[in-house]
């Protein structure tokens, strides 16, 4: 039963992830591969020939992207997603501008503009699933497993509204004149980028979850992705506006809005854990 | 055969079968794989799935004893002129193909 159930949410997750389907549709085709796969056991097949017979999740979404032309290319857009984090690394890494702090020709640092894109993008993708899994969420068994799972849900939607009003102050509410990205030293900049390194492995690790076990892991991703946005333009503005000479307060400056995101990143990997293995979040079909 | 070309037929295929009577999915698809044997099932659902949004074919939920229900599926109006223009084209595309000595 539990092979069964495990087989049918990752056909879902694959239709959604993959944008193969549309939320009504994934919930359709996977009631109807709870009736085929019925079937294949009625006829005395064990769960591996049934499995076998009827495709792998993956199978099942490819053939069915196939006959979807328009969704068919936006199937790529998490892995764009990923490539442009890999690129912010590597500009990060090698860049001359971020380690030498020399003056950027963007006002508020090429960073936090790709990193707006980023965050749209992901939250077009991802929002899909989380609203999903709140449609789906297998038999709530009393009123504060429904509670806590609602709020599970908002997490990553509060931290992409904080995020969007951290850019939105950070835009308004300065006076850009002000900013003196110069005075980023080399040490704070590594520093700066190590976390934010540590960031995107979470936020790396939370995808592969995702995929792998439950939506609400992507929630978890998506969370870190706009904690990062966040604490990225706050580190920086730190760091500029408060005209820090000291190392160690340049170190502190960098490190401490990058342990609270990491510490909130993880509470919300913990918290979905618990409540995954607690069984409240895996549904299955009716 | 053609992939393209072998999904058209497949697609006749399975309106045929659902022209005399409903029949559930994992039926059809069994039904199917036994005459394309290369053609998985995955690939049978996703064409029985468009045809039945394309209006072709259309679903009636039937009640199955300790297990979930079943979708029936059967054909429509426009379902039959699509298969009456499929087995025209099949049946020329024979005609065309003995004409050349072809058996």
């Amino acid at each position: 039963m539990e092979r069964k159930n495990r087989y049918l949410y990752s056909i879902g997750m694959h239709q959604l992830f993959f944008n193969s389907a549309s939320r009504e549709d994934a919930i359709e085709i996977v009631q109807d591969y709870n009736e085929n796969m019925a079937a294949a056991l009625g006829e005395g097949l064990s769960f591996y020939e049934a499995r076998l017979r009827l495709g792998s999740p993956n199978e099942i979404m490819l053939a069915l992207r196939k006959e979807n032309r328009f969704r068919k290319r936006s199937v790529y857009l998490p892995f764009v997603a990923l490539a442009v984090v890999l690129f912010i690394w590597s500009f990060l890494a090698l860049s001359e501008t971020a380690n030498n702090g020399v003056r950027s020709l963007f006002p508020l640092g090429i960073l936090e503009s790709i990193f707006i894109i980023i965050s749209f993008v992901l939250v077009w993708v991802a929002l899909r699933v989380p609203s999903l899994s709140m449609l789906l969420a297998l038999k709530m068994r009393d009123r504060r497993e429904r509670i806590y799972l609602l709020l599970l849900n908002l997490l990553p939607l509060c931290s992409m509204l904080l995020s969007y009003l951290g850019y939105f102050y950070i835009i308004t509410g300065l006076d850009l004149w002000l900013l003196k990205p110069w005075r980023i030293g080399p040490v704070a900049s590594r520093i700066l980028n190590i976390t934010l390194f540590i960031n995107l492995a979470v936020m790396v690790a939370a995808l592969y979850r995702a995929i792998r076990y439950s939506p609400y892991f992507i929630a978890a991703f998506i969370h870190t992705a706009g904690a990062i946005g966040l604490l990225l333009s706050l580190s920086r503005t730190l760091h500029t506006l408060s005209d820090l000479e000291g190392l160690h307060k340049m170190v502190l400056s960098s490190v401490l809005p990058y342990a609270t995101g990491l510490s909130l990143a993880l509470l919300t990997l913990i918290l979905v854990s618990i409540f995954r293995k607690k069984g409240a979040m895996v549904w299955m079909p009716k | 055969m053609d992939a393209q070309m072998k999904k058209g037929v497949v697609e006749m295929c399975i309106l045929h079968l659902i022209q005399s009577e409903q029949r559930y999915g994992y039926e059809i698809m069994q039904l199917v794989n036994k005459a394309f044997p290369d053609i998985n099932e995955s690939t049978i659902y996703a064409i029985l799935r468009r045809l039945n949004k394309e209006g072709a074919a259309k679903v009636t939920l039937g009640t199955v004893s300790g297990g979930p229900p079943r979708k029936y599926y059967f054909i429509t109006e426009q379902g039959r002129e699509t298969l009456a223009g499929a087995k025209s084209n099949w049946r020329g595309l024979i005609a065309s193909v003995a004409a050349l000595g072809i058996e």
